[in-house]
């Protein structure tokens, strides 16, 4: 099955990875390990209570004054030589990027992982402008090699088996190899090691930018990250324009939580902090450092009290492995670049215009899992309903399900008549010809059928019948 | 984008006005108890006791090395057995641990700024990175390198092997006093400030471990410990 960017709707891409066990089995090993090592990380530093509430207040007040943050950050690593390029969208980034790429002569790309490059298509982008790109961060590689794009936000190719992992090395390189891990990765470490050695630019993302020094800070395992902004004469950092923190004692924090929620690690093996281009009397390092901070529909939520607090998010994927609905169908079936419950969110927020992203709000089942895995404690499920409510207001939902609200909303203003009616439906229910019409057979299709209780709620609590202790449906 | 227009649409939304102060803080930094950890009161051998388990079960191997000469003696071991040429930190960073006869006796390359090429030759072809990094971070098992021209990039990170040399005394307890004593002056701020916990690893095949992927596959930390 090919996990190229896969057309058709939510429903569709769902079913078909709903019928791939082997997708399914990768998906939720990944996803029981993850979470079960945040788990234990996280107990293991103590009161995380305590943590998750600090984090939610530096992520909040951040963005609650984003513009000054940014500022300070720009103009602090302006005055140590690095260059700050700010872009309204994702053409506008991509352009900035094939500039300063034109600008150095740039023909040869290495990439460290950045879902934000992902976010402004960069590498086709740079691709039909002639130049090389290469991603470098192992999972990264073995997705671009299979011309696909990442199922996961930490791990991107935990969908590939080392079988076709070895094909794909195979056929890159003409060698032959065992399909051991070690042995992949070996491989993986010299092929890419030339590619690094001989690139001329190196474009990474960037996890915060620290604003009182003017910093950008990559947290890492692999070491590609440290090598792309090592190696290339220009090294590109791409940054959301939300991912910015005040202080090193905010980063701190951040470096204690980040790394635990995200691998379940105490710290990456690697945590770089770039404070400038090379300077004179240094070896090595980039000759040009240029970070572009990009908006592409973030700064539309600022001063949204539903969903401003999209942009705390420090993408640790945490909501991805408890999320029930992400642990059945995958990172693929979302369709767009962010999965999990936060890219049912996000995704609808940057492009509230393609129903394709919109739709991505009802890929949950409002369980809150994700809000409470959040180690920022950012309300995803509240956002979830705020979505799906600002779909129908903007006639989204299908004139069915806009019909159906509208009806419930009369009945509810009208408690007079809606218990003769629903009683009448609680009738009609029972009958075994109504349970194979229209939505009630789309229910059957997933779901045990729905067989009302003897007796209704309502029946119930008008009688009295032990207000404290309701009678449940069989 | 003009950036004043991008931070000024920015603030706009916020209803703040452009290039106003933030408005005050509920906290900052990691919670108060973090800061009262037992392991800030703890004398040097819990401190450095705590080091080595968390550099361990990161993957990383510590060495203790009671004087000069037993710390002489664990370079040499490791550069005889790497197999390879080696490049380490300039010379006027060797001085601070008085391991100049690195360079003297050819034994090891420090970076040559004048020449970038032949200096990322050499890193490339090295077997054996050694470096003096600033810090280590107790809690975390952490290697703090602060760069600069006598501390060069690529040497802890292209050989596969990286030796570390630290003092016991540069053991700080937590990543904060850390981050307090490099980031405290920005005229101070090194080049780059690279925070190493173990050898480089990836989980991205089949979620199976493995460690050198891009980076060293294996992490030394030579701790020369203050006389008692």
């Amino acid at each position: 099955m090919s996990h190229a960017a896969d057309p058709g709707d939510l429903a569709g891409r769902a079913a078909r990875a709903l019928g791939d066990p082997r997708l399914q089995r990768a998906v939720r090993f990944t996803a029981d390990r993850l979470r079960d090592a945040k788990a234990a990380a996280t107990a293991s530093l103590g009161g995380f209570a305590e943590w998750r509430e600090r984090g939610r207040e530096i992520r909040a007040h951040t963005i609650a004054n984003v513009d000054h943050y940014l500022r300070l950050f720009a103009r602090n690593l302006a005055a140590r030589g690095g260059r700050v390029h700010f872009a309204a969208d994702a053409r506008e980034a991509c352009a900035l990027v094939t500039e300063i790429a034109r600008q150095g002569g740039a023909r040869r790309v290495v990439k460290g992982k950045s879902m934000v490059s992902e976010e402004i298509g960069l590498n086709a982008h740079l691709a039909a402008q002639g130049l090389e790109v290469v991603e470098t961060d192992l999972g990264e590689w073995i997705v671009q090699l299979a011309g696909e794009t990442p199922s996961h936000i930490i791990l991107p190719a935990i969908h590939k088996t080392r079988g076709e992992i070895q094909e794909l090395f195979e056929r890159e390189s003409g060698a032959r190899l065992a399909p051991d891990t070690a042995t992949l990765a070996g491989h993986a470490r010299g092929r890419l090691r030339t590619r690094f050695l001989a690139a001329d630019l190196g474009v990474s993302g960037c996890n915060f930018a620290v604003a009182e020094t003017g910093s950008v800070v990559l947290f890492t395992n692999e070491g590609n990250g440290r090598l792309v902004a090592a190696l290339p004469r220009v090294h590109v950092v791409l940054m959301g324009l939300e991912r910015v923190v005040p202080t090193w004692q905010d980063l701190e924090c951040m470096a204690q939580v980040l790394p635990r929620s995200a691998t379940g690690q105490p710290l990456t093996t690697y945590v770089n902090a770039i404070h400038g281009p090379r300077r004179a009397g240094e070896a090595d390092g980039p000759e040009e450092l240029h970070v572009v901070v990009v908006d592409n529909g973030r700064s539309r939520q600022l001063g949204d009290p539903e969903f401003q607090a999209i942009l705390h998010c420090i993408r640790c994927g945490a909501c991805l492995n408890v999320c029930p609905v992400y642990r059945q169908i995958g990172g693929h079936a979302y369709g767009a670049v962010y999965p999990g419950p936060i890219g049912a969110v996000l995704n609808p927020l940057l492009e509230p215009d393609r129903p394709a992203r919109t739709e991505l709000a009802q890929a949950s089942s409002l369980c809150g899992a994700c809000s409470e895995a959040c180690p920022v404690a950012i309300p995803l499920h509240d956002m979830l309903v705020a979505l799906r409510a600002r779909d129908v207001r903007h006639g989204r939902g299908g004139p069915g399900l806009r019909l159906a609200l509208r009806l419930l909303a009369w009945l509810a203003r009208h408690p007079r008549l809606a218990r003769p009616l629903l009683r009448l439906g609680r009738t009609l229910a029972r009958l075994p010809g109504v349970r194979a019409l229209g939505p009630a057979r789309a229910w059957r299709r997933i779901h045990a059928p729905l067989v009302p209780a003897p007796r209704s709620f309502l029946d119930q609590w008008h009688a009295g019948t032990g207000r404290d202790e309701v009678q449940h449906g069989p | 984008m003009d950036p004043e227009r991008f931070l000024a649409g920015l603030a706009a939304r916020l209803g703040r006005s452009a290039g106003a102060p933030p408005a005050p803080r509920d906290g900052c930094g990691v919670p108060e108890r973090h800061r009262t950890h037992p392991l800030r009161a703890a004398g040097p051998g819990a401190r450095r006791a705590c080091f080595g388990a968390a550099l361990r079960r990161a993957g990383g191997n510590l060495q203790e090395c009671a004087d000069a000469a037993a710390l002489e003696q664990a370079l040499r071991e490791h550069l005889a057995a790497g197999g390879g040429p080696a490049v380490c930190d300039a010379t006027a960073a060797l001085a601070g641990l008085r391991l100049e006869w690195l360079v003297g006796e050819g034994l090891a390359t420090p970076p040559s700024p004048g020449d970038a090429a032949t200096w990322r030759a050499r890193c490339a072809a090295a077997a054996l990175g050694i470096t003096l990094p600033a810090l280590g971070v107790a809690e975390t098992g952490t290697l703090v390198h602060a760069l600069g021209p006598d501390r060069a990039r690529l040497t802890s990170l292209l050989p596969r092997h990286h030796v570390a040399v630290l003092r016991e005394s540069c053991l700080v307890p937590q990543l904060g006093d850390a981050f307090a004593a490099l980031h405290g002056a920005p005229e101070a701020l090194p080049s780059a400030t690279v925070l190493v916990t173990g050898p480089s690893r990836t989980s991205d095949i089949e979620n199976d471990a493995t460690i050198g992927v891009h980076g060293p596959a294996a992490v030394t930390v030579l701790l020369l410990l203050d006389a008692p």
